[in-house]
């Protein structure tokens, strides 16, 4: 029997390189690239270079990649290039996504919707294949509040175009369980690394606290006991590897969060940013920044409206960015998490208190951004 | 020294004429839409005529005081005089000479009205929050057993020429008169908070961050101030505004989660915000139109450029 070859999509993501650490230690992984701009090869190099930092011993040797857009029907994969899918490929893991909360519906639904169902109808066509894996995110749920079970996805409306997305996706999926091997990972935001505070692709988490860190937020919608579902990328890529090939179970939807001993409460989030800056930089200190009050869903709505009624163009984009989030902090939720309690008995994220200091460090060190991973050769498959 | 200090008197004068939002857009003065200023409830603006208005303002609030609450000048022990504004603009400096910089607006205010026997001295670079520092130092130099009655002269007149809008609020042209006491049992400040980010004092390189920082601050000031008092929010029964944009009232009450109609809102519409004279605006309009019972609690807060955030707990 040959070992496993799981096809994933988005490698290069916030998840990819850290969850392809794990899958290289276990199996083939074939990543399907977008030939942007810039070209396939450079980004596989970069991706190699990354899953190397991820860990130095993964044995990148079984990573390959092919050229491919899901945008495009088969997603303009080459004639041979998908009968050689069809005949070794296991698994699929569709992490790819994008991410942005204030795309125009029509577009997040094309990035993130009609990508899924190309991926399925390629899927189809895999003679192997035992699993299909799609990274949702907690917030299929929407405007929901009260306890949100795992295996349920409810109509409701949404706080933006990504969520919508993102639930319109998944229930396309589960329209398919029956005749597909499908599992869902709900994945909490990812904070970013716990082992080093490092973040690949800032989300709107990050969006936020670069507002607060510049001094730029002056209130909070939501309730400061609510806690604040983050998750650190090692345990998110690890269970998400480990549901894939170790512990797949089809028609299975899992809430990857870090449970409530680990999660933090808004408030509880704010005060420990606060202090996490402070101690950062003395001069950001004496600037006297202080933590946001969290306010009323209805305190917030004024304010926000003033601000666009006055049309003061900076603190207008600030609010515009944090109006594409934040009203989410005023629908709390808590996800259950019967599933991944069952299937990974000792998974534990680590507390994000823990780790927050080191996401707020890294942060800091490359100014809110990324910086560029080093090119090495590497071939296209 | 367990004499009581309060506030004795109140007056203030606005520029005798008056604007329309409409009049203050069609000669240019506003850096908003007239109709976005309403909205923000602001109505008019209070003008004062003439270089003679203008220079006497103050002095003619302070006589106000003085006849209306048959106070003897003799009997004024200190003059405090405070503004948002630079009161005079500097002096040009001719052939070298300093001593045109050496004219001082509180010397002249303190011989106009006969206050013979005050020592005086100005309070500055506050913004609005200035009349609370006034009332500060005065509270200090009555309890220090250094005077009896202290008045607090605050003016602020907006340059012929400059707008009358900063960062949305409409500015109109005031002055206020305070004359602080011992023994005086009404009016008594009980605490005072009063927090000063100097990260701020460019305020037009840091408008943005100001914009954010103030409610935050504002808050916590508001609340440092009442806890100070050995009282809490729900025990104010007035709360005396500025007169800045309503909207920013109703998001602060909100914060605050105290009621609107405890909050003596309404003057910025009929009155403009007139810098650092608002809360003797205020507070002695509320006075007249809503007494409040005798020892009841009193907040008055203000933001000042600068930045500073004051408040202040007073009982009636």
């Amino acid at each position: 029997m040959t070992s496993p070859t799981v096809l994933v999509t988005g490698a290069t993501g916030a998840l990819g390189p850290t969850v392809l650490a794990h899958l290289l230690h276990r199996c083939s992984v074939v990543a399907l690239l977008r030939p942007r701009e810039g070209g396939a090869e450079r980004r596989l190099h970069a991706l190699l270079a990354a899953v190397r930092s991820e860990d130095p011993d993964a044995p990148v040797e079984r990573l390959t990649a092919v050229p491919g857009d899901l945008a495009r029907p088969g997603a303009g994969l080459a004639p041979d290039e998908r009968r050689r899918l069809a005949r070794d490929v296991t698994h699929v893991l569709h992490l790819a996504a994008d991410t942005r909360f204030s795309l125009p519906l029509a577009d997040a639904r094309k990035a993130n919707v009609d990508t899924t169902l190309e991926l399925l109808r390629i899927s189809e066509g895999l003679h192997r294949l035992e699993g299909f894996g799609f990274a949702s995110t907690l917030y299929v749920a929407g405007t929901r509040t009260g306890e949100i079970r795992e295996e349920e996805l409810a109509d409701t409306s949404f706080v933006n175009t990504y969520e919508q997305a993102k639930f319109e996706a998944e229930r396309a999926l589960r329209a398919r369980m029956t005749d597909l091997p499908i599992t869902v990972f709900r994945v909490a935001t990812l904070l970013g690394s716990a082992r080093t505070g490092e973040v690949r692709k800032p989300t709107a988490v990050h969006q936020a606290l670069r507002l607060y860190h510049r001094g730029l937020v002056p209130m909070v919608p939501g309730d400061p006991s609510h806690p604040i579902e983050l998750l650190d990328v090692e345990h998110a890529a690890g269970a998400v590897a480990q549901l894939l090939l170790e512990r797949f179970a089809p028609g299975r939807t899992y809430h990857l969060t870090a449970g409530s001993a680990a999660t933090l409460s808004l408030g509880e989030l704010i005060e420990q940013a606060h202090h996490g800056f402070g101690g950062l930089d003395a001069a950001w200190e004496r600037r006297g920044i202080e933590p946001p009050p969290v306010v009323r869903a209805a305190t917030y709505a004024l304010f926000e409206r003033t601000v666009r009624e006055a049309a003061d163009p900076a603190m207008a984009a600030v609010v515009r960015t944090m109006s594409t989030f934040l009203p989410q902090l005023v629908y709390p939720k808590r996800f259950a998490r019967n599933n991944i309690e069952t299937a990974l008995p000792d998974w534990h994220p680590p507390p994000v208190g823990e780790y927050l200091p080191r996401v707020l460090a890294y942060c800091s060190r490359t100014r809110w951004g990324r910086p560029a991973a080093p090119a090495e050769p590497a071939t296209m498959r | 020294m367990d004499d009581p200090v309060g506030i004795r008197a109140l007056s203030y004068r606005l520029g005798s004429s008056e604007a329309t939002l409409e009049e203050l857009e069609a000669e240019g003065l506003l850096a908003s839409p007239a109709e976005l200023l309403r909205s923000f409830g602001f109505d008019r603006a209070r003008v004062a005529e003439g270089d003679e208005e203008r220079r006497d303002l103050g002095r003619l609030a302070a006589e106000d005081l003085l006849r209306d609450h048959d106070v003897d000048p003799l009997d004024i022990d200190v003059l405090i005089l405070f503004g948002g504004l630079p009161s005079e603009p500097a002096q040009p400096i001719a052939n070298g000479e300093l001593i045109g910089r050496f004219r001082y607006p509180v010397g002249r205010l303190q011989h106009e009205l006969g206050l013979s026997r005050a020592g005086a001295f100005a309070i500055g670079q506050q913004g609005c929050a200035a009349l609370l520092t006034a009332l500060r130092v005065a509270r200090s130099l009555l309890a220090a057993d250094e005077a009896r009655n202290v008045l607090c002269v605050g003016v602020d007149v907006v340059p012929p020429g400059a707008r009358r809008e900063v960062v949305y609020n409409v500015l109109s042209d005031g002055a206020c008169a305070a004359l602080v006491s011992r023994p005086w049992k009404r009016l008594r400040p009980v605490a005072f908070r009063q927090v000063t980010k100097g990260y701020y004092w460019d305020s037009p390189a840091r408008r943005d961050e100001i914009v954010a920082a103030y409610f935050p601050t504002a808050r916590n000031v508001i609340r440092e101030a009442v806890a100070a008092a050995g009282i809490t929010l729900d025990d104010l029964s007035l709360v005396v505004p500025d007169n800045v944009s309503a909207r920013s009232w109703e998001i602060l009450l909100d914060l605050l989660d105290v009621p609107e109609e405890r909050a003596f809102l309404g003057n910025a519409a009929r009155k403009g915000h007139s810098i650092s004279a608002d809360l003797v605006v205020n507070l002695k309009d509320a006075l007249d139109d809503r007494p409040p019972e005798p020892d009841a609690a009193v907040a008055l807060f203000t933001f000042g450029f600068g930045a500073n955030w004051g408040a202040a707990v007073l009982r009636a």
